[in-house]
Formats: C-alpha cells, structure tokens, sequence
C-alpha cells in the first residue's frame, strides 16, 4: 500500500465503508483468539513449578499492559497527525481509542493485583509496573475527561492532541521516576512479575493467542467507536442545517 | 505581568504556610517518622500552591481582552507565556523557597538534607509553573475549569515530585545519588521550559480562533 | 497443597473481572452506536 491509499481512508465515507465491512471480521477473530487463548491458557497448560497455577493469570495480564501502553502510543500518534494534517478521522481514532485503553490499565492493574497478592501479601503494593500503570490510567482519564469538558469538535481535538503529546512525555519520565522512586538509581532483584519475559513454550502459544485477539478486540472496538463519532458529527451537521 | 503576579505572591506564602502548618497537625506527632514527612509536605504544598495559583495566569488576560491584543503585538506568543510562567515562578515559588529554612526547623530538617531540598526546590519549581501555564492555556476557555485543570496536570507532577522528595531523606549518601537527582530535576525543567511554551501557545491559539 | 486451590480462585477471579470489563467496553460501543445510528436515521427522514 503506497502512502497515498492510507490516506484516501481519512475520507470519512470512505472509511465507513471500510469499517462496515471490517468490524464483522475483527470481532469474529478477536472472540476466537481471546476465547481460546483463555481456555487454552487455563485448562491445557501444566502448572509451574514455582507459582503453581497463578503464571497463567499472564493470558490477561499481559495483553492487557501491551495494549493499555500501545493505545497510548497510538493516540500519541493519531493525535500528532491530527495536529500536522488536520485529518479529522485522526482525532476521532484518539477519542475512540481512549476508553478502550483506560479499560484495559483496569484489567492490567486489577489482574497484576491478583496476581500479586499470593506472591507478596497485598493486592496493592507500590511497585514500579503497578504504580505506572496507575499513572498511565490518570493520563487516561484526564485525556476522556478533557473531551467532555469542550463542545466545538476541533477545539476539543486541538485541546486533547496537546494534552495527550505532553501527556506521553510525561508519562515516559513518571515510569521512570517511579522506578527512582522504588529502588533508587541502582535496579534492585527485579520483581516476580518480570518472570513474564521468561515464560517456557509451552505457555506462549496461548500467550500469542490471548495478545492477538485481544489486538483485534481493539480494532473492533475501535472501528465501532470512530463510527459512531462519524454518525454523531453527522447528526450535529444536520441538526445545524435544520436549525438555519 | 509581573506586576500583577506580586499581589498573589504574599497570598501564596500565606497558602503555603497556612497548609503545612495544619496539614503537620494531621500527622501523628508522637510516631518516630513524623520528622520525615517534612520534606514530602513541603514538596507537595509546594506543588498545591503552584498549581491551585495558576488557574488565572491566562484567564485573566482572557476575560479582559488583552489576550487578543497579546496575540497580534510582535512579541511572540510563546514567549509570552513563557515570561507569564517565569513571573510566576517569581511569585510563588522564590518565596517558598526562601522560606524553607523557617519550615524545616519545624520538622527539625538536618542541615545537610535541607540544602539539598532547597536546591531541589530550586531546580525543581520552574518546572512545575511551565506545566501549570500548559494546564491553563488548556482549561481557560472551558467551563469548570478551576477544577478540571489540577485533575490534567497534577499527574505532570510526579516525575518533579518524586525526583525532589526522593533525593533529601536519603540513607545512600553518595554524592553521585544528590547530583544524578538534581540533574534529573534541571533536565525536567529545561525540557517543560524550552517545550511547554509552544504546546501552550498551541493550545491559546486554538481557543481564539 | 490448600493454598493451589486457592489461586485456581485467584485466577478464577481475576479473568472474571477481565471479561466483565470487556463485556462493558463492548456492550457500552455497541449500544452507542445502535443509538446514535438510529438518531441519524431518524435525523435523515426529518430532513427529507
């Protein structure tokens, strides 16, 4: 795909064509994916040997932190390109996207303390990841609370672009001021959690199936959300032209 | 501007004083760690007063017009904003930082770890007046906004906050461990001085079109 | 071996509380966009 048909998808008719064509699949493979990654990942692998059946609270954690930090990522991107290019569908792919990633730093924060409880005593001990991610839900949700708060579309996407580009360099110095905050200058025993990176073969084909449905799941969510603020500008334009 | 900002200047000391002085109360004076919460209350005090005296940096101007006049006199925007956050670090933090010395002995700071805290605070508080006159160039125009602009940026605190806090109540005492801080806290604040005046001016412009 | 009993719990739980917040994105998109779109419809039909 040449530069120039990405694009012709910022045409909003252009692209609720593509989406309607596009949500059916992404939600069919996204509930196939995360259903049997779950059940693949809960019932058919062996416990290990040191937590025992816990590690495979990893099937929910782990999608969840990816995704709750790359929806942010991409945000940081659509909401540049909104700044640059001014294409409106870049604006609404943030807005959209927003709540999707604010639900899952809830899964991610939740599942981590689940996980952390048998492990350290506490469902909330202030440990890097799980500080940061709690940050990163702050930026999130003054990120939505910012578009409620302004009515004229292309003030409030100028408002939360600036928000969100400041907002992920922040949120990049936060992860490592918390990391200051807890172990100092010197990186202590890295935590349990970290054994993730570690995991055998045998749990990581549940793994990869867990991640990628939960990726499609966003882009379901996503393309379901950005055509629903279509429909909403649309309502608003015509409401306009019959107020006239 | 920084005219203005001097009538507030003696209300934020006031502030200042008023909240750590009773904010000391709600700890429990008889625990062995009261002593060390010090540097931690004057840090967020600090922040509180920053940030809960900013709303007005560009409402002001806003509401009387002259934000127009500022948009189309030569001087750039950006600049602009960037001497409203400097007045306003004049105004607020200068004082809180001279001030310090008195607060310590309250919580009987050790020399050594006060001077650290001051030049912290010093390093630090530019900072966080850049980040509050981002939050205002957002929220001026917005309804609600004397609350909706602390929920945006207090979480643009935390990488200020932490940095300064952690470095004063140290048990490492390398020295390494208070410079490599107050070099994180000044690479902070350069970054919010040289990049937040642009976003925020993004944000003015955006609001008066 | 209590104690593995205990986090087949742990894990019990914490995939509830994942699929229970995904079903509320979901359902919260969905019935969005169900309203929204029968507002446009009803919108377009006005205007005609």
């Amino acid at each position: 795909m040449t530069k120039n048909s990405i694009w012709e998808f910022s045409n909003p008719l252009k692209f609720k064509k593509l989406a309607g064509i596009l949500i059916p699949i992404f939600g069919i493979i996204a509930f196939v994916c995360v259903i049997t990654g779950l059940s693949w990942g809960f019932f058919y692998t062996p416990d290990d040997y040191k937590q025992g059946p816990l590690v495979k609270i990893i099937y929910v954690h782990v999608p969840s932190a990816f995704l709750a930090i790359n929806i942010y990522l991409m945000m940081f991107l659509a909401s540049l390109i909104w700044l640059i290019r001014r294409h409106h569908l870049s604006a609404l792919a943030a807005k959209a996207a927003a709540p999707v990633g604010l639900a899952m730093t809830f899964i991610a924060i939740v599942s981590g303390a689940f996980w952390g409880k048998p492990t350290w005593g506490t469902y909330w001990v202030w440990d890097p990841r799980l500080t940061a991610f709690a940050i990163l839900t702050l930026f999130y949700i003054g990120y939505i609370i910012l578009w409620t708060a302004e009515d004229e579309p292309d003030k409030a996407a100028d408002l939360t672009s600036i928000l969100c580009l400041v907002g992920s360099v922040f949120a990049l110095l936060s992860r490592y001021a918390v990391l200051f905050w807890n172990q100092g200058l010197h990186q202590g025993a890295s935590l349990s959690l970290d054994k993730e990176k570690n995991v055998a073969d045998v749990f990581y084909q549940p793994l990869l199936f867990s991640i990628i449905g939960f990726v499609f799941l966003f882009l379901f969510l996503l393309l379901i959300r950005m055509r629903t603020e279509i429909w909403t500008r649309q309502i608003n334009a015509i409401q306009q032209k019959l107020g006239k | 501007m920084s005219f203005t900002a001097n009538g507030t200047a003696i209300l934020g000391l006031v502030f200042f004083i008023t909240v750590i002085f009773v904010s000391a109360l709600g700890f429990d004076i008889n625990s062995t760690d009261f002593n060390l919460i010090g540097p931690s209350l004057i840090w967020v005090t600090a922040l509180l007063s920053v940030l809960l005296s900013a709303k007005n940096l560009i409402q002001d101007d806003f509401r009387d017009g002259s934000l127009d006049l500022l948009l189309i006199s030569p001087i750039p925007l950006e600049l602009v904003l960037a001497l409203k956050a400097f007045a306003h670090w004049i105004s607020i933090s200068l004082p809180i930082i001279l001030i310090c010395p008195v607060i310590s002995v309250l919580f009987t700071i050790p020399f050594d770890n006060l001077i650290i805290l001051i030049i912290g605070l010093f390093l630090g508080t530019p900072a966080l007046s850049f980040i509050a006159i981002l939050g205002a160039s957002l929220t001026f125009s917005l309804r609600r906004s004397s609350i909706l602009m602390p929920i945006l940026i207090m979480p643009f605190y935390i990488p200020t906050l932490v940095f300064g806090v952690k470095i004063v109540n140290f048990t490492e005492n390398t020295n390494e461990y208070h410079i490599n801080g107050l070099l994180i806290l000044l690479a902070i604040t350069l970054l919010s001085m040289s990049v937040l005046p642009f976003a925020a001016a993004m944000g003015v412009k955006s609001c008066l079109k | 071996m209590s104690h593995l009993g205990e986090h087949h719990f742990t894990i019990i739980a914490s995939y509830s509380f994942t699929l229970l917040v995904l079903v509320a994105i979901i359902a919260q998109s969905y019935f969005k966009s169900i309203k929204i779109r029968r507002i446009l419809e009803k919108q377009i039909d006005e205007k005609k």
